[in-house]
Formats: structure tokens, C-alpha cells, sequence
């Protein structure tokens, strides 16, 4: 992704957050009628938006722990 | 261990803009996390969880002199150790892996689901890691300070010099990026 597009999927997806549902849908309409691509993009990281920490903290303490002795269970 | 204010010293040089003082207080750091890190696996049970932040505060406490404490100081300390510890940790779990995989006999389903494994379980973040680091500098580290640091919103603008709104924007989107390259990538 070209840094001009990544600040573009970043715009839209903050100002997507700060809708309510129906706007966020007039908002990403809106978007995808000149730029589909953009409306897909920006969709698929709202839908992983919220419960990304969550994994985020899960599969980091899973990579990140040290554990000593062989009990590691992965 | 060098002298704290060995180490304060090179924390002061780099953050007047002193390149080499980089280059010489980077394996000071390293080399105190990973002996930080021994030290816990040995002296601990064996289910014991390390908390990689936990660890840098340690390193943080006992490589700086705490008689000079300035704000500078630490989020420029934890700016390399909070990299310094993800890069141990992943060299670490590789090889327990590797380790793993070349102490007994497989068959090749096993390999393969093995290599699966791997690749949902352990590789996947530390893959999609430098991939946001291509693609935003800034928002990796934040990351980094955020996950393997330790740090608070606050101290993470200081440390990157940007307002606490942004590091909340940048945290959020750079979270929801991995979450998503990791389930997709």
C-alpha cells in the first residue's frame, strides 16, 4: 500500500468510527461509489476494530511468554 | 552491568542527537534484557509467565541512574528496549520451536501440521509486525511501547512526541491492521 493510500484508508476509517451506524453506512456508500477498493478496505479493518486488542493481547502473550521448562503447550 | 551513568550518559548524548550514542547504549540494553531474562528462567517454576513489559521496567531501574531522572531518559530507554525485547522473545520462541521439532522422529502429516501451527500460533503477529513497520513506522512503535513496554497512552506520546489523541488513533488502527493481517495474511 502506497503511504498516500494508507492516510486515506486511515481518514476514513476514523472518521467511520466516530459515526453512528446509519451514518457510517452513508459514509462508506459514499466512499465506495468513487473507490470500491477503498470502502472494502477500510470495512474489512472496522470489522476486526474493537476485538483487535483482545486478539492482539491473546496471541501476543502466546508468542511473547517464556516459559521455562518444555510444558508449553503450542 | 555498565555504570548507570554510563548509561544516562548515552540516554542524554542520543537524545541531543548523537547517533553513535545509540549505537553503543543498544547492546548495553540488549545484553542486560537478555541476562534480566535468564535469570528469571532460571530461578522460576517451570509454568512460569514472564511479562516482557515487567522486565523492561526492571532493565529501566537498574540501567539508569535513578538520582537523574528525567522524562527524556525514559521513554528514550524504553523506545529501544520495548524493540529490543521483541526481537529476544521472538528469537526465543523460534527456538523452542526449532528445538522441539529436531528432539524427535515426525512423520510428514505431523511436519505439516506442525508448520500450521506455527504459522496460526506463533508466526502470524511476529510476521505482521514488520510488515506495519514498512507501512507506518510510528504506529509499530506505539505498538511496540504499548505491548512490550509497558507503557500508558501518555507516556507513549512523550516518547514519540505526538498528542495522546493521536497515539489513541494510531493504536486503534494499527491494532485493527493486525488483527487483521494476522487472520488474513
Amino acid at each position: 500500500m502506497t503511504p498516500e493510500r494508507w492516510t486515506r484508508v486511515e481518514a476514513l476509517f476514523h472518521r467511520a468510527l466516530g459515526c453512528e451506524p446509519e451514518q457510517r453506512a452513508q459514509l462508506l456508500d459514499g466512499a465506495g461509489k468513487t473507490d470500491p477498493e477503498l470502502r472494502q478496505e477500510v470495512e474489512s479493518l472496522l470489522a476486526c476494530q474493537g476485538s483487535a486488542t483482545k486478539v492482539l493481547r491473546a496471541e501476543g502473550a502466546r508468542l511473547y511468554r517464556i516459559r521455562s521448562g518444555e510444558g508449553q503447550k503450542s | 552491568m555498565p555504570a548507570t551513568h554510563e548509561v544516562t550518559q548515552l540516554l542524554q548524548e542520543w537524545a541531543n542527537g548523537d547517533q553513535q550514542a545509540l549505537h553503543r547504549l543498544t547492546p548495553l540494553v540488549y545484553a542486560e534484557l537478555c541476562r534480566l531474562a535468564a535469570v528469571y528462567l532460571r530461578n522460576e517454576r517451570r509454568d512460569h509467565t514472564l511479562q516482557p513489559s515487567a522486565l523492561v521496567h526492571e532493565a529501566f531501574l537498574r540501567m539508569v541512574d535513578q538520582g537523574n531522572p528525567s522524562w527524556q531518559n525514559r521513554s528514550h530507554f524504553f523506545g529501544v528496549a520495548a524493540h529490543l525485547m521483541r526481537e529476544i522473545l521472538v528469537d526465543h520462541a523460534r527456538r523452542r520451536q526449532t528445538a522441539k521439532r529436531a528432539g524427535r522422529n515426525v512423520s510428514l502429516g505431523e511436519a505439516m501440521s506442525l508448520a500450521r501451527e506455527r504459522t496460526a500460533d506463533l508466526s502470524a503477529l511476529d510476521d505482521a509486525l514488520p510488515a506495519l513497520e514498512k507501512l507506518d513506522a510510528r504506529k509499530c512503535k506505539a505498538i511496540e511501547l504499548r505491548y512490550f513496554g509497558g507503557l500508558g497512552v501518555q507516556e507513549i506520546a512523550q516518547a514519540l512526541e505526538v498528542s495522546p489523541v493521536t497515539v489513541r488513533r494510531d493504536l486503534k488502527i494499527a491494532e485493527a491492521w493486525l488483527h487483521h493481517e494476522m487472520r488474513n495474511g
